[in-house]
């Protein structure tokens, strides 16, 4: 059973790449075989947050238009064995992208890897597209604030018009990955709720990562926040959520570095 | 009175001619047709509104993407499409019309004048020039002003089924219904639209924009769960999401047209 992920938001800055390296991370930790793949062509950062990136040789434009095989490209990871990355070209742009060199690579991945997880550009536009076109589920990044979620709204309705899964029918699965939450602001008003942000999208809940000066730090330093620093909240939160995509039935909490201040459990599992 | 009338954009229903293309299975050897036709014929497209009308296709939204390219790269301009999924609207094809009646079919005042357009459109390949000049001059004669349509507004056809929408509509997502009545169950995202020709009923939340009777009915109303719109339309008057009193916000209400202003009351 293999399955492709995209990673996607519409709106830029609240966590795709961070989420990418997070989860591929905590994939791969778990035992499975991994790929991250960036689909930002010309903004490329998912080599910096994985940090691999002195050791980019080809890119994903050099195996879709077959100028490069995908071993040539891919680049194993230091700290794990079993997670590798195919990085994006920096100097070519999203329109080098055919959709027949993404289906034959993603076909490529998909009979090698357990888990292909690919980090969507922001927008809504051919990168994006082609990002999630042959994913066979969408992990959606929002922050708890109105304009990501109205973007990730408009995404989750491009998913479900856009992708093959979508165009045979079926359903493209999807959950909600809520970036950036701070429990003290959502009880100050200053933020959306978990209930206000789920009320929109209405689609199932894969984790809440806690707002944490530790993702930025482990991001500077080229390390998946689960590799960093396995014990700090955002880490544990991005775990949790990478069991549940692997389908194991985790009770919902907010992670916390002060247990005692803001421990919650939320009753449900998602929507 | 003058301040009314600026707050207001003017929306109306109308009924123009379009020639309708109706390709035939197999498209292959139809387009070989076309092009035969478009190769003695030019001119006979171009700075035309057509609508195509798929109905006569099995084809699902890819062919039918297909199919729009192919019309398009022939210099065909595509007005809109007919017998096509409502459901597979978005940007890249054209609007997604109802289903259409034939101008014989119509019962307006002018379906005698209309009728007759449509034999000549039939075999359009003998003369275009003629051709031509009965569409014009048909479209003359339509002169009916448009209240004429909008007496009898189609949405009124006792056999048109209501629209009911099973998933939320999400942001950027226009559900296009001139017929009749739109029923969403779920809510309505901001940033997303429904126009029905008849009332919108929403068993959700409803955040994004609401035009209800878009062919000018004035009977029209809209109901929803929880009134945080953005814009409430019903005939040709409408609300901004200011304009809407805070006491009925976050509210299950109903709005309703009265003397030329929107009236919203809550329903809990």
């Amino acid at each position: 059973m293999s399955k492709i992920i995209v990673v996607t938001s519409g709106k830029g800055g609240v966590g795709k790449t961070t989420s990418t390296a997070a989860l591929g991370a905590a994939l791969a930790q778990q035992g499975h075989k991994v790929a991250v793949v960036d689909f930002d062509v010309g903004l490329r950062n998912l080599d910096l947050v994985m940090g691999a990136e002195r050791r980019v040789v080809y890119d994903l434009i050099n195996v879709a238009q077959g100028d490069a095989k995908l071993h040539q490209a891919l680049i194993r990871d230091k700290r794990l064995p079993n997670l590798f990355l195919l990085p994006a070209s920096q100097t070519r742009d999203k329109d080098a992208l055919t959709e027949e060199g993404v289906e034959r690579v993603i076909n490529e991945l998909r009979s090698r890897f357990d888990w292909v997880i690919c980090d969507s550009p922001a927008g809504i536009e051919r990168g994006a597209t082609l990002a999630m076109r042959f994913a066979d589920v969408a992990v959606v990044v929002a922050n708890p604030e109105i304009s990501s979620v109205r973007d990730s709204d408009r995404i989750i309705g491009l998913l479900d018009a856009k992708t093959v899964h979508a165009e045979n029918g079926e359903r493209i699965e999807k959950h909600l990955l809520l970036t950036r939450y701070d429990a003290g602001r959502v009880a100050r008003g200053e933020m959306l709720s978990v209930e206000d942000v789920l009320e929109i999208l209405s689609i199932p809940l894969l984790g809440i990562i806690p707002d944490n000066e530790e993702v930025l730090r482990a991001s500077n330093v080229g390390s998946p926040i689960v590799l960093h620093n396995a014990a700090c909240a955002p880490a544990r939160a991005y775990n949790d959520a990478a069991q549940r995509l692997c389908g194991v039935d985790l009770p919902m909490s907010i992670h916390s570095d002060q247990k005692s201040l803001f421990r919650k459990f939320f009753g449900r599992r998602a929507a | 009175m003058n301040q009314a009338i600026y707050r207001h954009i003017r929306f109306r229903g109308h009924s123009f001619n379009a020639l309708s293309l109706e390709p035939e299975a197999p498209l292959a050897a139809w387009i070989d047709r076309l092009d035969a036709f478009i190769a003695h014929n030019a001119a006979f497209f171009a700075r035309k509104p057509i609508v195509v009308d798929v109905s006569y296709l099995e084809l699902d939204r890819t062919g039918v993407l297909e199919l729009v390219k192919n019309l398009s790269g022939r210099g065909i301009r595509i007005l809109g499409l007919a017998g096509a999924d409502p459901a597979w609207s978005c940007e890249d094809l054209p609007a997604i019309l109802p289903r259409a009646r034939t101008a014989a079919e119509s019962n307006q005042p002018n379906v005698d004048r209309a009728g007759e357009i449509d034999a000549p459109a039939n075999r359009l390949t003998a003369n275009e020039q003629l051709a031509f000049q009965e569409i014009a001059n048909a479209l003359e004669n339509d002169g009916q002003p448009s209240g004429a349509s909008n007496s009898e507004p189609v949405c009124r056809s006792p056999n048109i089924a209501p629209l009911v929408v099973n998933a939320p509509v999400r942001s950027g997502q226009t559900i296009y219904y001139p017929e009749g009545d739109v029923t969403v169950v779920g809510s309505i995202a901001s940033g997303a639209d429904v126009v029905a020709g008849g009332s919108i009923h929403v068993y959700g939340t409803l955040r994004g924009r609401a035009f209800a009777g878009a062919n000018g009915e004035a009977q029209a109303r809209i109901f929803c769960r929880r009134l945080e719109a953005e814009l409430l339309a019903v005939g040709e008057v409408y609300l901004t999401a200011d304009q809407i009193e805070t006491n009925v916000r976050g509210r299950f209400v109903q709005a309703w047209l009265e003397h030329e202003s929107i009236r919203i009351a809550p329903l809990d």
